[in-house]
């Protein structure tokens, strides 16, 4: 068996969440194409095996930062009711401990564990970070778990440390579930119409860092 | 209600967090039996289950998810009915995924085991809560199990479809769980002790493949 024709993943694509992430990537420039830096010079050497895994753990952290940064903003920005403010804190919550987690990873695979938002998502969603209403917020949100997701769910299988794949995976699940509870909060649905995760949108690995 | 729950193992102790797939993949190569080939050795003499197999009992239990899911919405109010239909057309379209990449170990058919616990849970749920709990339970189960046989697979084309099937298992617990009226913590898997609940998702539900065997056993379902 391949992974060509067994798996082809790729087809299974989220439409609407999907398509938001990849369209907040496109804004920015980054996106399945950005390996390195997405607006220094990249780099043609192939990445050693550990160095891979921490590259993606560094991406992973930096998206997770970045997600802690909004719903933080969120709560501070007052636009937040009762309910919002707890779901807000709940998943504030979750991704700090992703972050915890991914940092700590980072560190066993002898790299050094990022500590900032990630810089071409942040770029990319700029002004909106000025939240005026709730729909705004979890609009933000919801598009930011997609490429959460999108971006975990990618990874998994290219890790050269096995274990990593089911803390990756640990936490697409969790963001998974965030999804499902924005969905509404934004009109939408809270399961892939497709039954199947999508990777369109996935920030490839060194992206923003 | 934990029908299908076969350990109860905190997540957030990383060192049994990944403890957990080791144990699983122990106990699987000596209760899985592989008719007409042998499992790989590792190094130190251990055996192993191929990947193939364990796609194969994912794909039973797939099956046996939508048979319950199908059942159940026909107990169930019309909005929350067409939910779980469409739910179970994504566990039949995750089997079939499953199918394709197993290959021969495929079977087809809902794993014998499983569905002879979830018959018993359904013959004796008494209310729609009853049976909300049930359809809840086992996406999250669904999504453990798929959790576990990560840590168990080698291979990147199996972690591959494994990965985008347990995120859409995970959005359906909360979606159901939105729907029964669940809020916060309890749309997330259960904790460790003295936790509300998880931020990851977890094993604590994950089905041993050793006690779900896709073949019916001589005692007509579980060993």
């Amino acid at each position: 068996m391949t992974s060509a024709d067994a798996l082809p993943r790729r087809r299974f694509l989220q439409a609407g969440g999907a398509a938001a992430a990849a369209a907040l990537l496109a804004a920015c420039g980054g996106g399945s194409a950005g390996q390195g830096d997405a607006t220094g010079p990249t780099t043609t050497t192939e990445p050693r095996a550990t160095d891979q895994d921490q590259v993606v753990l560094r991406t992973a952290t930096s998206l997770e930062l970045l997600l802690i940064q909004v719903y933080e903003q969120a709560v501070a920005a007052g636009v937040l009711g009762e309910d919002g403010t707890a779901t807000a804190e709940l998943l504030l919550s979750h991704h700090q401990a992703h972050a915890r987690a991914f940092q700590q990873e980072t560190l066993k695979a002898g790299g050094q564990p990022v500590e900032a938002p990630n810089r071409v998502l942040s770029q990319a969603i700029g002004g909106r970070l000025a939240f005026q209403d709730e729909g705004q917020v979890w609009s933000l949100a919801r598009e930011l778990e997609q490429v959460a997701v999108a971006t975990y769910t990618d990874a998994v299988g290219s890790l050269q440390t096995a274990e990593l794949n089911v803390i990756l995976l640990g936490a697409a699940g969790a963001d998974g579930r965030h999804l499902a509870i924005l969905g509404p909060l934004v009109g939408q649905p809270s399961v892939a119409a497709s039954g199947f995760a999508g990777t369109d949108g996935a920030l490839s690995p060194g992206t923003g860092l | 209600m934990e029908p299908v729950t076969q350990t109860a193992w905190p997540a957030t102790d990383r060192r049994r967090f990944l403890a957990r797939a080791g144990l699983g993949t122990a106990a699987l190569a000596a209760a899985v039996a592989l008719p007409g080939r042998a499992g790989a050795q590792t190094a130190g003499g251990e055996e192993q289950t191929p990947p193939e197999q364990l796609l194969a009992f994912a794909e039973s239990l797939e099956l046996a998810v939508a048979d319950a899911q199908t059942a159940i919405a026909g107990q169930l109010s019309a909005s929350v009915a067409d939910q779980l239909r469409a739910f179970a057309a994504h566990h039949q379209a995750h089997a079939a995924g499953l199918a394709k990449a197993a290959g021969p170990p495929a079977r087809g058919r809902p794993n014998p085991g499983l569905a002879e616990v979830l018959g018993d849970q359904l013959s004796h749920a008494r209310t729609p809560e009853d049976l909300m709990a049930l359809a809840i339970d086992l996406e999250d189960t669904m999504a453990a199990t798929h959790l576990s046989l990560a840590g168990m697979i080698e291979g990147r084309g199996p972690l591959e479809l494994i990965a985008t099937i347990l995120p859409v298992e995970a959005e359906h617990a909360v979606a159901l769980g939105l729907a029964a009226g669940r809020t916060g913590g309890a749309l997330f898997p259960a904790g460790a002790e003295g936790e509300d609940h998880s931020p990851f998702e977890t094993q604590r539900k994950a089905l041993d493949p050793a006690a779900y065997p896709t073949e019916p056993t001589s005692e007509g379902g579980q060993p």
